[in-house]
């Protein structure tokens, strides 16, 4: 699986759901669902998801685990950004190596 | 063929066969059978009119783009997704073969069909890859034995037996019930009306008595 969209879009199409059934259930801050073209354009890599509150939505509803989806657009959930705001450059570096030590197993 | 299709598809999915099929459902049956369908792309780069595109690969499945101004009308959203799957079902196996290799302009690719609303509904016959893909349309959206249901109780109601003129009262009455029962435009009706025989000339009609 090579980008958000397309993980998206498999984990969608996995549960025979429609672009339009599945914007439906995916809740933005303001209590309003997405639209299908919003998450159209998600799915085909136009755009990405701009909070981490969409991502954990995609997460729960599609049942994919956050850190996966986090992985693929290349970034860090909001707990880890903070814990790197508080850390020194040498504690993020060792967390990095540990982490990629995990990776391979 | 494509009655049964989508009558499968339906079953499969609500266990239950019912029309008018939604928008919804026929965008799930393409994705069955599409490596990707793009429900709202820019097909402004292929020339003005452009509403939907099928792209075929050599190996694997085709993919469909539809165009995002398609969506301001849910009857042109469904002709024109229809229309497009028609390209899927019957069109691969010309591209499976060899690489296609057609005159093209602009930014057009020699694998893709590229279809404008004016030819969606009522292509002629002799742009045949079109006509087809707009019976498939037809067949989709008015499979033949619910159609034959609906014109059915108006033609007992009304004593019709034979084709009907489609400016007549009774035609305007057939193309009525199937734009209700059916969620089509008057065109979409009027020409599956035509296809299946329940408009044309009328046979000659009057009372032996007279």
């Amino acid at each position: 699986m090579s980008s958000f969209g397309r993980a998206i879009a498999s984990a969608r199409k996995q549960r025979a759901m429609s672009q339009k059934e599945l914007a439906a259930k995916v809740v933005k801050e303001d209590g309003e669902a997405i639209t299908p073209q919003y998450l159209n354009d998600i799915e085909h890599d136009r755009r990405n998801p701009s909070s981490d509150h969409l991502v954990s939505e995609f997460a729960k509803v599609l049942k994919i685990d956050p850190l996966a989806l986090y992985g693929l657009i290349g970034m860090l959930p909001e707990q880890d950004r903070k814990l790197i705001r508080k850390s020194t450059p040498d504690q993020v570096n060792q967390a990095f190596v540990a982490f990629r030590r995990h990776l391979k197993g | 063929m494509f009655e049964k299709i989508v009558a499968e598809h339906l079953r499969s999915k609500h266990g239950k066969v019912e029309f008018p099929i939604s928008t919804d459902d026929i965008t799930t049956l393409i994705e069955r059978d599409v490596a990707d369908l793009d429900q709202y792309a820019d097909l402004t780069i292929y020339g003005t009119g452009v509403e939907g595109v099928t792209e075929f690969a050599r190996t694997g499945k085709p993919k469909v783009l539809i165009s995002n101004d398609v969506h301001r009308v849910e009857n042109r959203l469904r002709t024109t997704l229809t229309h497009e799957y028609g390209h899927v079902i019957l069109h691969a196996y010309l591209f499976a073969l060899e690489q296609r290799r057609l005159p093209v302009d602009g930014n057009r690719k020699p694998n893709a069909i590229y279809c404008k609303r004016d030819t969606m509904i009522s292509a002629s016959k002799t742009d045949w890859m079109e006509w087809q893909a707009g019976y498939v349309s037809g067949a989709a959206l008015m499979p033949k034995t619910y159609v034959q249901k609906i014109v059915g109780e108006i033609q007992r109601e009304r004593n019709i037996y034979g084709p009907s003129l489609p400016t007549s009262e009774n035609g305007l009455a057939l193309i009525g019930a199937v734009v209700n029962g059916f969620s089509v435009s008057r065109e979409a009706a009027t020409v599956r009306l035509k296809i299946l025989g329940f408009l044309g000339q009328e046979l000659a009609t009057g009372n032996l008595f007279s």
